[in-house]
């Protein structure tokens, strides 16, 4: 099998390769230049339907489709944001693509406004990513400086301007929507779709929100073609994407995989294997939202939006968590629990009251007190908040907990047993 | 919700029932319309969508989550789920949520019997309680002088942020903190707001309430009168609450009236003055130069017998009788009566606006409620509705903030509702003529000149009101002479066009427009007081307020002169002090009536608590008086019988009959709308413009909240809530103890 081709991360590793002048001597800017002078901009459009490029974010909506959904005869001014609020527990691949190639970002970006019409780009970074915000800025100075930016990109009539902004630590602002009111300088609350970003979105006019990674992708499909990044991957899930992956493996770290790949070879062969000679217990695969699945399941299954659907779970952000034998599955998830409960933004009944209620519940069996029945009262209170919530923040708190409590049973008892031995014997101080 | 959606029809089914429905409506709204409630606390139906609550789920065919139903709008053959197992258990579940951190403190919460948590938990909530976990406790804290919060109740339903935001134009509630920690509060804890107090009606909880009603009877054992408040010329229905002869609580909670949910400060916290322990609850007679309580029959027969003295001493003329801006209508008819048994043409009231020469030029109806709400351009000149008039103000700013309606603002006062206008002009002091002038087409630079703003400014406005359909001008009380006939028929001065203009005057009391309609404008108001003690040795006077102006000195010397002073009021005025008969009128609480409100709508005043000590309405009192001075009375006893004896008198008021009002509530007066002489209005702007001081500045001073909507005039001051609030139109500072208990910012 030939060396997999490396999309994104083609330039991570070279020295500088922050900086415009390393960027230019690897086909930087290349695919900007072939848009502006000889593409429409409805032929990005297609190229990019053409690729199946799938969202990078977590929810995995089809890029070109999302892009076609922007009214072409609005007379409002249209936006494009990337969303590099990525906070996702286990996922930290936009972050390496920002240190490592922040110019790729600038021109998806600056495609992307050229495809749809816009003249103006928000790049809405995670407030704890100071530095990546002040790397990020100096790319930007940089392209300006030299033309890549601005007024009359590269001697053409384009003109467009990309601006970082810092969020403040929400991780709710990683929704589109909440981003956007966060953007506009209110509270990060989702807000009510219909309408969608693409209709109205910031400052109600029609914006396309895309992760860092989609936008990053966008400069090779447009200077290779969509059809040769699709058959990178497979027929639904075009090209290559970045996993994140932590967690007890040998050598954790962001890697560039065709879709399709066994995620067997992923641990084994990227990652060294698991820590220790130790044996896999559960693989969380598309960062602390998804479904968790057992080794059996993540040894058999591929990395493509389709077939890790059949086990029951989602490739969602990439962020790929591997828990050894070591691991508890009870404690694992109640660190997830207080995570949601931490970050619910408060909108809507189920997620506020329910994830606090379960955080209570799970604290509870964990210092003692625990009882037999809280494990029907978790499952019930998940069904309770499931797919009644306003965004999907609330799902992402339930699924963790079911999909854990359904493969890995046996933790939940002994944790209930280890409870009711320490409301027995409480420990000596 | 909005009628013009009536028009189109679709079908949709529920729970297999097929249903017709207005197209394009809200499902919630839609199933409403028929009858059917869906459970809910962030939707209420005035205010933008929330989806929050997450009460009003259903299940909609061929969609893979539940949808609420506040934020989805009908479609032909939408088959909808609303009473499955499926909603029932999403109910349950969803206020088993509420209910967790939620105190369960019912027995002495203030809402409880009219809390929309109660009903919802009783109709559809789980019988057991499966929340074992520690609550997160929050103490009740009073956030204003007139609210309490008591956080730990919250749904979260984001009702009262969204009325201060939107209805109030204030925005002085956020939401504090983050998830299960959240609280509605303020940023340092106090309120800085209006005092309006409508967060408090809308709230569906007990989080938000009345520091006037706190540990007050219970809702349920409140007689609830439906009447009309006694402050403003807006006319506000507002329901008051007694129990035996005590006023609790005055709320809007039905949102029947013009008002719907809708009261200022005023109207929501100034009833104390009708329990206040200041009333005059007996007759008081002069005897030795001392006042003594005398029965009525003693104190009546009296003013009848002192009154006729002066008159046949002195002539008729010699007598004076004063109405009042304050009273209801049949109080002036029935004082008017007076004077028409004694004879003497000396019959006014203290006007609070130049309303007859607005009456005299005004060119088309005056402009209701409906009226303001489908305006496409509203022009508010000379006046300040948002601290005067505060419904007029929550109207007008409605279509500006859905966009329907452009707002331009001329005043010479850096009014607060600039800010919400197209285009705000700032006159110099004395500018209205001149801008007028320019808006009637003269020319640009001498109007601008003294009107002391830009030609271009003059140019953009005169444009802006011509482009309008329907249109509303306000006139302000800034607007005199020249400048209000012009104001009051400013279509006339417009180029002509198809549209409709009609006219509010911007009145101050409650019953302005009515004491212009029963007493006229005979003799001027000045000239009778002008005139005590020389001329007129008898004075009657009702609800007047003799010496509230500066002159307060000068009429105290010339009612000292007087041979006879007989006053009837609520409280022992200044001027009562001086009488020889004090008479202790209801106030219109105790009694049955009509005011006239700014929109010249007759609505019904109804009688709540029965009179306070032995008071009696100023109708009953003035037509005893009559009947001892020998007129023929025809209505003993009965106020309908004066109101008809109105109705037939005045034709305005002809077809605006008790009956009418019972039915739609605010019955317009039929006033034929004078047809002025436009070339006699421009020469008359000319010469007014001509005579403006141009060296005169502007008044740079932004007017601030409250300023004259926390000023509190004589009832206001009776009332303890307000008075221990404000002072001279600002709201006091907090004291120690209540700033010690402001809810911190928790640091989660």
């Amino acid at each position: 099998m030939a060396e997999p081709v490396r999309v994104v991360s083609k330039r991570f590793g070279i020295p500088d390769s922050h900086t415009l002048g390393v960027y230019l001597e690897h086909d930087g800017y290349v695919a900007l230049e072939k848009a502006l002078k000889s593409m429409q901009p409805a032929d990005v459009i297609e190229e990019v339907k053409k690729s199946a490029l799938r969202g990078r974010g977590g929810a995995g909506f089809p890029t070109g489709m999302k892009w076609s959904f922007v009214p072409k005869d609005s007379p409002k001014p249209k936006y494009i944001v990337c969303n590099a609020d990525e906070s996702e527990p286990g996922t930290f691949k936009d972050r390496a693509l920002m240190e490592n190639d922040p110019h790729s970002l600038i021109e998806g970006c600056l495609i992307a406004a050229y495809a749809l019409g816009s003249h103006t780009c928000y790049i809405y970074i995670r407030g704890e990513y100071g530095w990546v915000q002040d790397g990020m800025d100096a790319a930007i100075r940089e392209a300006y400086e030299k033309g890549y930016c601005g007024k009359n990109i590269l001697g053409t009539d384009f003109s467009c301007d990309v601006y970082t902004h810092p969020g403040a630590g929400a991780y709710i602002c990683g929704e589109e929507t909440a981003l956007l009111n966060s953007l506009e300088g209110k509270r990060g609350h989702p807000r009510i779709k219909p309408p969608f970003p693409a209709v109205e979105g910031l400052y109600g006019c029609p914006t396309v929100v895309n992760n860092v990674e989609t936008l990053a992708t966008v400069p090779w499909i447009v200077q290779h073609g969509g059809d040769a990044f699709r058959q990178l991957g497979t027929e639904k899930s075009g090209g290559t994407r970045l996993v994140s992956v932590c967690g007890h493996v040998n050598k954790p770290g962001v890697y560039e995989i065709p879709l399709g790949y066994p995620m067997k070879d992923l641990l084994e062969k990227e990652c060294g294997g698991i820590r220790n000679g130790n044996k896999l217990k559960a693989v969380i695969p598309g960062g602390s939202s998804v479904p968790i699945i057992t080794a059996e399941e993540a040894y058999s299954v591929k990395l493509d939006f389709e077939s890790i659907g059949e086990v029951g779970s989602m490739l969602g952000s990439g962020g790929v968590i591997v828990m050894d034998e070591t691991a508890d599955i009870f404690e694992s998830t109640f660190r997830l629990v207080h995570f949601y409960k931490h970050e619910s933004c408060g909108w809507c009944t189920p997620c506020r009251d329910g994830s606090d209620w379960m955080e209570q519940l799970f604290d509870r069996i964990a210092i003692g007190g625990g009882r037999q029945e809280d494990l029907a009262l978790i499952t019930s209170l998940g069904k309770n908040i499931e797919g009644k919530s306003h965004c999907a923040l609330a799902d992402a708190l339930v699924w963790p907990i079911t999909s854990s409590m359904k493969k890995f049973p046996e933790d939940y008892q002994r944790a209930i047993e280890r409870s009711r031995k320490l409301l027995h014997e409480p420990a000596a101080v | 919700m909005s009628t013009d959606t009536t028009t189109q029809t679709c079908t949709i089914t529920v729970d297999g029932v097929p249903v017709v429905v207005p197209a394009g409506a809200l499902l919630i709204e839609a199933l409403k319309m028929q009858g059917i409630d869906i459970p809910n606390f962030c939707y209420y139906h005035n205010l933008p969508a929330q989806a929050s609550c997450r009460m009003c789920l259903v299940r909609i065919e061929k969609m893979p989550r539940l949808q609420p139903s506040c934020t989805t709008v009908v479609r032909d053959g939408m088959a909808v789920e609303i009473n499955t197992p499926e909603i029932l258990d999403m109910r349950r579940g969803m206020l088993e949520f509420m209910l967790a951190n939620h105190p369960l403190d019912c027995p002495v919460c203030d809402r409880g019997g009219e809390c929309e948590l109660q009903d919802n938990a009783f109709k559809f909530g789980r019988v057991d309680a499966r929340f074992t976990e520690e609550k997160h406790p929050a103490p009740d804290v009073d956030i204003s002088p007139f609210i309490y919060n008591d956080a730990q109740r919250c749904v979260f339903c984001y009702r009262c942020i969204r009325v201060c935001d939107i209805w109030m134009d204030v925005g002085a509630l956020a939401k504090l903190n983050r998830g299960a920690h959240e609280t509605i509060g303020t940023f340092d804890g106090w309120l800085d707001c209006e005092h309006c107090g409508n967060c408090v009606d809308v709230c569906p909880t007990g989080t938000l309430l009345h520091t006037s009603y706190k540990f007050g009877p219970r809702p349920w054992t409140l007689d609830e009168t439906e009447t009309t408040c006694s402050y403003c010329a807006d006319g506000c229905r507002v329901r008051l609450g007694s129990r035996g002869d005590t006023v609790h609580r005055s709320i809007a909670r039905d949102g029947t009236g013009i008002n719907e949910e809708f009261l200022c400060v005023k109207g929501r916290y100034g009833f104390g003055y009708i329990n206040s322990g200041e009333r005059v609850t007996q007759p008081l007679v002069r005897k030795n130069g001392e006042l003594h309580p005398a029965t009525w029959d003693d104190a009546l027969e009296h003013v009848a017998k002192r009154l006729g003295e002066v008159s046949k001493a002195k002539g008729a003329d010699a007598v004076a009788v004063l109405g009042s801006t304050r009273i209801t209508n049949e109080g002036n008819f029935a004082v008017a009566e007076v004077a028409k048994a004694i004879g003497t043409p000396n019959i006014s009231y203290e006007p609070d606006y130049d309303l007859s020469t607005f009456m005299k030029s005004v060119g088309g109806r005056l402009a209701t409620k409906a009226d303001v709400l489908s305006a496409d351009v509203i022009f508010v000149i000379g006046g300040d509705p948002k601290e005067d008039q505060p419904l007029t103000a929550h109207h007008l700013v409605q279509p500006v903030f859905k966009g329907k309606a452009a707002l331009y603002v001329a005043s010479s006062r850096l009014v607060r509702i600039r800010k919400r206008a197209s285009k705000f002009v700032h006159l110099r002091p004395g500018g209205e003529a001149a801008l007028l002038l320019g808006l009637a087409g003269g020319s640009l630079e001498v109007a601008a000149k003294a009107a002391g703003c830009a030609p271009s400014d003059i140019e953009s406005l005169r444009s802006s009101l011509e482009g309008g359909r329907k249109v509303v001008v306000m006139v302000g009380s800034d607007c005199r002479g020249a400048a209000l006939e012009a104001a009051s028929s400013l279509g006339t001065l417009l180029a002509q066009g198809d549209r409709e203009v009609t006219y509010r005057p911007l009145v101050f009391d409650n019953n302005s427009i009515g004491a212009f309609d029963v007493l006229g404008q005979g003799v001027p108001y000045a000239s009778i007081t002008g005139s005590l003690g020389d001329s007129i040795s008898a004075l009657y006077a009702v609800g007047a307020d003799l010496m509230d102006g500066e002159d307060a000195e000068a009429v105290r010397a010339r009612l000292g002169r007087l041979d006879f002073l007989v006053v009837q009021d609520l409280f022992m005025t200044d001027a009562a002090l001086l009488a020889e008969v004090v008479l202790p009128a209801s106030t219109y609480a105790e009694q049955d009536g009509t005011f006239t409100n700014i929109a010249g709508e007759v609505q019904r005043v109804h009688k709540a608590i029965d009179p306070v000590g032995s008071t009696r309405p100023d109708w009953l009192i003035a037509s005893q008086i009559a009947r001892l001075l020998g007129a023929e009375v025809k209505y003993r006893g009965s106020v309908s019988a004066v109101y008809r004896s109105l109705t037939e008198s005045n034709p305005a008021y002809a077809n605006a009959t008790y009956v009418r009002m019972m039915t739609e509530g605010a019955v317009q007066t039929e006033r034929p709308s004078a047809s002025p002489d436009r070339s006699a209005l421009v020469s008359a702007l000319t010469s007014a413009t001509a005579a403006t001081d141009t060296t005169a500045r502007h008044n740079e001073v932004p007017t601030e909240m409250g300023e004259r909507l926390f000023h509190l005039g004589t009832i206001g001051k009776y009332s303890k809530l307000l008075a221990d609030a404000f002072e001279d139109g600002k709201a006091k500072g907090r004291s120690v103890e209540e700033e010690a208990a402001l809810i911190p910012l928790k640091s989660v």
